[in-house]
């Protein structure tokens, strides 16, 4: 087997779990270069925690995940989640930058422009934050996934990045995850709600304790 | 100001984007870029490091006013109090240091982005230390008017609180990193620190007194100095270390 060959992201027998308490149980998985996860189950049954131990917020204690085939946890993965890393006082285009900067990126004006228009905050870059609503508070932090590439964030973590957004930027959104597995990237994401551009499903409810 | 998604001027993302400098191996945030986001967000909360300093002012000019207006007995006390008006307005000033920052995500999103914690750390309790002891140390100068201190001594002691009052904001933070993920825990910070602290109090101000009595107090100052770069060195990376582990629990 290549590299190019080898999964991008395995789980294997891992066990999801807070704290003390395993939620599920030897969860297996392969995600492939350019492959979209929808992570579904019902609720406690471990999604969110499955996507912060892989963002290194909650430790591995059983089972092995392999990135890009060494064992360990994904290298500056997108995590996408209710942590937005916004901070109040800051402008829009304050907190963009920051979070793009967090990933080596170093956005032109123009850029964070075109990522603002393309979440509908087109004008409101130097908008205190604070003044957002939580709907929009929660598309500056989805703005990054305009300007990262396979090349920067080769896999993407999104818990429930559908939240809080209406139809028409819902669609935007599928068919950006969509360009960006075309382009070799990959994403495990949670949603409620039907993800069309996904080619796996890993229901967690199957790996219940 | 309204804006919908309706109103968006492209509505598909550009594959592949990486002319904002996409790189082809994993890259992490730089000192500049976390200096100018710190600088910023102090910028905005003018209100929280001013609290400090208004303690700091309240102490030392309510002070003689209580004592009396007894030069020689204003002389005496005025090392003491200003040094623990500055013990005091540090203390309180650092609940605010990490607890935002775990609050809205910041925290989270720099873990996951693999940024140099120790260094963020750093950064921010420099620019902490600018807007509160450095601020205090200027405003130490007041003794002389308020405790009819000589420039002397002033001047000493403003160099007491510079070289001493790093290694107290040190200690201070490890105290809050270590109450982060506790309810009310900012209630434990100044118990956990004021002991801790009290050394440097102690040798501050018996560093200007040894001035003050025509001693050499130089040795006690350098002392202090050393203490603080050594815990300017070592701090970040223990603070970086527990704030983490305030995620993993």
């Amino acid at each position: 087997m290549t590299v190019l060959d080898m999964p991008l992201l395995t789980l294997d027998e891992l066990t999801v779990q807070r704290g003390e308490m395993p939620l599920c149980e030897r969860v297996e998985l392969q995600l492939s270069a350019g492959s979209i996860c929808h992570l579904i189950g019902a609720n406690g049954t471990g999604k969110t925690t499955l996507l912060m131990q892989l963002a290194g917020l909650l430790p591995v204690l059983t089972g092995e995940v392999y990135y890009q085939g060494q064992t360990g946890l994904p290298s500056q993965p997108l995590y996408v989640s209710h942590q937005l890393g916004i901070h109040p006082s800051l402008t829009v285009a304050q907190n963009l930058t920051f979070l793009l900067n967090l990933y080596g990126m170093t956005p032109s004006a123009t850029d964070i422009d075109d990522a603002l228009s393309w979440v509908g905050l087109q004008g409101f870059d130097a908008i205190s934050s604070s003044h957002l609503s939580a709907g929009q508070t929660r598309r500056i932090t989805l703005a990054r996934l305009y300007l990262l590439s396979p090349e920067v964030t080769p896999l993407w973590l999104l818990d429930e990045p559908f939240t809080a957004l209406d139809v028409d930027m819902v669609a935007r959104m599928e068919t950006r995850l969509r360009d960006f597995a075309q382009a070799g990237g990959s994403i495990l994401m949670t949603s409620h709600q039907t993800v069309g551009v996904a080619d796996q499903v890993l229901d967690l409810s199957d790996y219940m304790v | 100001m309204t804006s919908s998604p309706n109103q968006a001027r492209s509505t598909s993302a550009p594959n592949n984007r990486s002319n904002a400098t996409g790189p082809s191996t994993p890259r992490s945030i730089g000192f500049v870029q976390l200096w100018r986001r710190e600088w910023q967000v102090k910028q905005q909360g003018m209100v929280q490091w001013l609290y400090p300093l208004v303690l700091f002012l309240m102490i030392i000019t309510l002070f003689p006013l209580a004592v009396g207006s007894e030069p020689v007995l204003l002389q005496r006390l005025a090392v003491s109090a200003v040094w623990i008006a500055a013990l005091l307005s540090l203390v309180m000033g650092v609940d605010g240091l990490f607890k935002p920052a775990l609050d809205n995500g910041t925290l989270a999103q720099l873990v996951v982005a693999k940024a140099p914690l120790p260094l963020w750390v750093l950064i921010r309790l420099m620019i902490h230390w600018l807007f509160s002891s450095g601020m205090v140390a200027i405003l130490s100068l007041l003794a002389v008017p308020l405790f009819q201190l000589s420039w002397f001594e002033a001047w000493i002691l403003m160099a007491s609180i510079v070289a001493g009052s790093p290694m107290l904001l040190m200690l201070s933070a490890v105290a809050s990193s270590l109450t982060l993920s506790l309810k009310n825990g900012a209630v434990l910070v100044p118990l956990i620190a004021l002991p801790m602290q009290l050394p440097v109090l102690i040798f501050a101000t018996g560093a200007v007194d040894l001035f003050a009595t025509g001693l050499n107090g130089l040795p006690v100052l350098a002392l202090l100095l050393a203490g603080s770069i050594l815990s300017v060195l070592i701090m970040p990376w223990v603070i970086a270390l527990t704030l983490k582990m305030s995620w993993l629990n």
